[in-house]
């Protein structure tokens, strides 16, 4: 077992020195010299050409990008182009924001989509069933930003009772928690609801039944268990969507988290800070990839014998 | 079961995460919530903190490093100068109490008070001066400021002399802003890249913490020379959406909004709660022309466009009707911009025919690179009305600086300057002047002998007379070459809770919390 | 002459084959009433887009500012009110259903070609060139679809063609897996094996066979795609990196209306409603077109 956990740990490298090759490449084209965004306006040329040979910023691009992964292989992430600090500690500042918004994102949406996802199975075609796939429907049909927008303009803007910007307090987390975990709800409550349909059309259903079983022991001991598993791969699968929604959510609430510090970054060509960013979350994501085929293996025997075999 | 225990764990796990992320910066703020919050419910006891929202976060602490508004902003609460700007804009004696000129202009003597300290209790010597202001010399990030001066020397432990390059007529007012405020020379030398989060001045408030993109705490300076301010917290909120800003204010959450959204002006004049202060700014739009190269090389062509610009359109549809025209490209509170001046006036016919003589009858397209959306937007349509159509390109300020503004790769943009000092020199020599075509300076890429002369007297001349006529003259040059088309001057705001006296708008957007108190 | 006769006798049975299945699929889809609403939608969503010309005039209505008419509430004069520079919005959303399904039915021809391209290759040669393809696509797949549009945008400019280009270099991947599992059916059954024996030509397996059998995921895909493609533009166009102005695209003019949001909440809530139903009839499709599809369900 622990040389499958040490196998996918292995395996998260690749993935990861793919990715910061695409974003590295992809802010290399950027137009926009960011040793003058550092100097300011009136900086003379020279002042700027001293500061691009200090940067390292004329040599080619490809010793520009082993040069950063050496660095970062010692935990050094760079200076920010921006404002001149240390990118490891502005990145660390905002990173538990942006977790703690993803996570309650998920958090929420499997507190409140599993469940209906279940009753809407048990009590299929009913009235509960009916208006949970039609919210189900309108919640994947809009953007999430605009669902953001519309609760602040009902809840903060009209009625006063949240905040809209900022994380000092929980009460903070709410609006922006409850849009992240929209889109994802909708697809567990319909994932859920049709994982659900097709168990308990299974035989040993039936026959739990046929023993005299009650209708909850069933549910719970039975079905759930196996409706869970392709829902677990969602939610995991998910959680990368997640964070990347968070970003587009963090900025419609003006929170200062890793998302609004990507693309503040991204447009002033702050290479250093996204690169950084963008490793973080594609860590953070493999690691919770990791985490749910765990879970599985915990959930059903029969992987946790096929990883340890392996 | 397994699954339902799971689950827990990972409940408390994210409960857990929530309140440290979010709770730790929560205790500072409960406080100053009781204390500033809900006004018409309780009379607090003495209150003393305020609560600042910005819309953005400084770029650095260090005053010599500065570049923009609203970390000049900051850096004067942190900061003294030798000259200070008074509350009615007048300046006064600073950190130094007299000063003395040579006769030729380029000399000046200051002598300094003694009773100057730095906020980690060190005093103020002529040292750290002639430190700071060397620095700010050398520094690529003040050159609007300091361009005319060559060095600062010692005379002795009281008095200090700057060494200027040539007579300048601004110099004081240019001493009076942040740029040049007085750092500490040990806490910079002990650890210079760490000053811009850590710094140590000699202002009414000290530097407490920094949370980023949050809020940054300073607190008031018991030593100060002038006397320990009457706020003591103060707080600079950054809340990025200013709608969210405005509702702050509204509820008490903030005390005071720096440069409230015109969306948000007449809700908020009409609020009882609230107070709204606004002045005329030293920042002005403009419609900038490569006159050099491409298309608007052509002066006709500029004259054309000059023609069909209705400013009072541009200014509802940029800023909701706040703001005031602008025909020189002087902003009416600088010295020396001209009084009643007239630029080319709206006449879509004039601008037609200029059109079709400058040889396009049937129009063009041509790209229109810009920072700012809304008055490009409502510009592009009147251009269409004269049969020209603009492209808009937004631009990531980074880009727009380096393409545009330095490396002038563009024929025609839509571009703000402000003038740090309410001078004309700041806001037109190293914009028109042909020695200094592009490389960020002169991005019209002008170079006419009568301006530059103009310009090079209006600079040096010791007598304010001559200065303006210089200047009227600067403006009447550019409006009949077209070189450049001044659209409107925008207007500061600023909103602050009804009791907090001592809050006024200012033309560069500068405050001086040191001057405010609760009533 | 026994050779003809087993390829005539294959022939003959797959011609009934395939047409009963396209039959009986769209059978299954039109007793699906939800899919057929979201089908209706749809086709009214096309018409009003191509007829855009003949209900409003683009240059009056929707683009040109008029200050004196500006931010009014839906009146009897403009029926959706008129935005912040006194444009239409009735017209800017008629015209933003053009845009929107321009832009969807671009991304989707791109990303299908690309994707069919890299699947097609993985697929059929497998092994190395396979795994490579796959990883890769996999790495894509790892990033935030928003960020990736985003730095692409960020890096290349705002042009339509650069916006077109990160939009479907997200979607590549999809189309890609599609194509290659398709591939993978196919390529394991017998009567591949006793196709290829006969002497078929490979086109031919591919166009009787393969074509067939990845028709209906990628149908699905694409109104998936167009679908995430619409919530996608309007999301960079909200954050200021997608279309300019002053096209009327749905997403700009959230962006547009969100200063005035607290005092003119129309500006905010009529084009969020537009997007909401164009992509809820495109979803309606994909779940009607997935389910029709869906032997399992035949009962």
């Amino acid at each position: 077992m622990l040389k499958f956990i040490f196998k996918r740990l292995m395996m998260i490298i690749p993935v990861i020195l793919g990715i910061s090759f695409i974003i590295f490449s992809i802010m290399a084209l950027t137009p926009g010299d960011p040793a003058r965004l550092m100097l300011g306006e009136n900086a003379t040329q020279e002042d700027v050409e001293k500061l691009r040979e200090e940067m390292g910023l004329n040599d080619n691009f490809v010793v520009r990008y082993f040069n950063y992964m050496k660095d970062v292989i010692r935990g050094d992430f760079g200076i920010s182009y921006r404002n001149r600090i240390p990118v490891f500690d502005e990145v660390f500042a905002r990173f538990p924001n942006t977790l703690v918004l993803a996570f309650w994102g998920i958090s929420l949406s499997v507190m409140i989509g599993v469940p209906i996802g279940i009753i809407s199975a048990v009590k299929q075609y009913s009235i509960i069933d009916t208006v949970s796939l039609g919210v189900a429907l309108i919640l994947t049909s809009i953007p999430a930003f605009w669902l953001g927008l519309m609760l602040i303009l009902l809840f903060s803007l009209k009625l006063d009772l949240l905040p809209s910007t900022g994380v000092e307090t929980w009460k903070h987390f709410i609006l922006p928690s409850v849009t992240l975990a929209a889109g994802t709800m909708a697809t567990l409550i319909r994932m859920t609801r049709s994982t659900m349909l097709e168990v308990i059309r299974q035989d040993y259903i039936r026959t739990a039944r046929a023993k005299g079983a009650t209708e909850n022991r069933i549910i719970f001991k039975h079905a759930l268990r196996n409706a869970l598993l392709p829902v677990i791969t969602i939610i995991g699968i998910n959680f990368g969507f997640q964070l990347g929604g968070a970003m587009v959510i963090e900025t419609v609430f003006a929170m200062p988290g890793l998302g609004t510090l990507m693309i503040t970054s991204v447009r002033l060509k702050d290479t250093p800070m996204v690169m950084a960013s963008v490793l973080f979350v594609a860590i953070a994501v493999s690691l919770v990839n990791l985490l749910v085929d765990l879970l599985y293996s915990y959930i059903d025997p029969r992987i946790k014998s096929q990883y340890a075999k392996s | 079961m397994k699954l339902k225990s799971i689950f827990c764990y990972l409940l408390i796990f994210a409960l857990v995460l929530t309140g440290c992320s979010g709770g730790g910066n929560n205790t500072s703020n409960t406080e100053l919530k009781e204390e500033t919050g809900n006004n018409e419910v309780q009379s607090d006891p003495v209150k003393d903190s305020v609560v600042f929202s910005i819309n953005a976060e400084p770029s650095t602490l260090d005053p010599q490093k500065g570049n923009d508004l609203l970390t000049f902003m900051v850096h004067c609460q942190i900061f003294d100068t030798l000259i200070r700007e008074s509350s009615d804009g007048t300046l006064v004696p600073g950190i130094a109490e007299e000063w003395k000129f040579s006769d030729d202009g380029k000399e000046i003597v200051f002598k300094l008070r003694n009773d100057v300290k730095f906020h980690n209790g060190d005093q103020m010597t002529a040292d750290d001066v002639v430190f700071s202001f060397n620095r700010a010399i050398n520094s690529t990030f003040t050159k609007r400021i300091t361009g005319s001066m060559d060095r600062m020397e010692k005379v002795d432990d009281s008095n200090v002399k700057l060494i200027l390059k040539y007579s300048y007529g601004p110099v004081l007012d240019c001493i009076a802003t942040s740029n040049l405020g007085i750092v500490s020379q040990k806490a910079v030398e002990a650890d210079e890249e760490g000053f811009a989060r850590n710094p140590v001045g000699t202002g009414a408030f000290k530097f407490v913490e920094w949370s980023n993109g949050e809020k940054i705490v300073f607190e008031s300076f018991d030593d100060y020379y002038r006397g320990e301010a009457n706020i003591k917290n103060l707080t600079f909120k950054i809340i990025s959406d200013k709608t969210s800003a405005a509702v702050a204010l509204e509820n008490g959450e903030v005390d005071v909004l720096l440069s409230p959204a015109e969306a948000d002006r007449n809700n908020l004049i009409d609020n009882e709660n609230i107070k709204y202060y606004e002045t005329e700014s030293n920042s002005f739009y403009f419609i900038s022309f490569n006159n050099e190269e491409g298309l608007f090389s052509n002066k006709l062509l500029r004259e054309a466009i000059s023609y069909a610009i209705d400013r009072e359109s541009l200014i509802i549809g940029a800023l909701e009707g706040n703001g005031a025209a602008l025909e020189s490209a002087i902003p009416t509170n600088c010295f020396g911009a001209p009084q009643n001046f007239k630029g080319n006036q709206y006449d879509v016919e004039k601008a037609k025919a200029l059109l079709a003589e400058a040889g396009y009858p049937n129009g063009l397209t041509v790209k229109l690179p810009t920072l700012y959306l809304d008055p490009t937007e409502v510009l592009q349509d009147q251009l269409r009305q004269i049969g020209i159509t603009a492209e808009i390109e937004q631009m990531e300020r980074g880009a727009w600086l380096q393409d545009v503004y330095t490396d002038n790769k563009y024929e025609i943009t839509v571009g703000s300057y402000s003038a740090l000092v309410p001078d004309a020199d700041q806001i037109t020599y190293n914009r028109y002047h042909g020695d200094f075509v592009g490389g960020g300076n002169n991005m019209v890429r002008c170079n006419i002998p009568e301006l530059n002369e103009a310009l090079d007297l209006a600079r040096t001349s010791q007598d304010p007379e001559v200065r303006k006529a210089e200047y009227t003259k600067v403006s009447e040059i550019i409006r009949d070459e077209s070189v450049l088309i001044p659209l409107y001057s925008s207007i500061n705001g600023i909103a602050a809770n009804k009791d907090l006296k001592g809050v006024q708008a200012h033309p560069v957007q500068r405050a001086y919390v040191y001057d405010y108190s609760w009533q | 002459m026994g050779e003809d006769m087993v390829k005539q006798d294959v022939v003959i049975k797959k011609k009934y084959k395939k047409r009963s299945q396209i039959k009986s699929i769209m059978f299954r889809y039109k007793k699906n009433k939800l899919a057929m609403v979201g089908f209706v939608m749809f086709i009214i969503m096309i018409i009003i887009a191509i007829s855009a010309d003949l209900i409003v005039d683009y240059e009056i209505d929707a683009v040109t500012q008029n200050m004196k008419e500006r931010l009014q509430t839906p009146n009897s004069e403009h029926v959706f009110g008129t935005d912040e520079y006194g444009r239409d919005i009735f017209a800017r959303i008629i015209f933003g259903a053009r845009i929107s399904l321009f832009v969807g039915l671009i991304t989707i021809s791109l990303s299908l070609t690309g994707g069919a391209i890299i699947g097609a290759t993985a697929g059929y040669y497998g092994g190395r060139i396979d795994n490579v393809l796959m990883r890769i696509m996999d790495i894509f797949l790892a990033i935030p679809s928003i960020l990736l549009a985003i730095s692409i945008v960020a890096a290349l400019g705002t042009g339509i063609f650069n916006l077109l280009l990160a939009m479907s270099i997200s979607q590549v991947p999809r189309f890609a897996r599609i194509v290659r599992s398709s591939i993978l059916t196919v390529k394991g059954q017998d009567f591949i094996e006793a196709a290829k024996a006969c002497g078929t030509k490979d086109s031919r397996i591919i166009i009787k066979h393969i074509i067939p059998n990845a028709i209906g995921p990628i149908i699905v895909q694409a109104t998936l795609t167009m679908a995430s493609t619409i919530l996608t533009i309007s999301s960079l166009s909200f954050v200021g990196l997608g279309i300019q102005s002053p096209t009327p695209e749905w997403g700009s003019m959230l962006s547009d209306g969100k200063k005035q949001m607290r005092y003119y909440p129309h500006l905010v809530i009529i084009p969020g409603i537009a997007i909401m139903l164009a992509v809820m009839s495109l979803n309606l499709i994909g779940d009607g077109l997935r389910d029709a599809l869906d032997p399992r369900l035949k009962n």
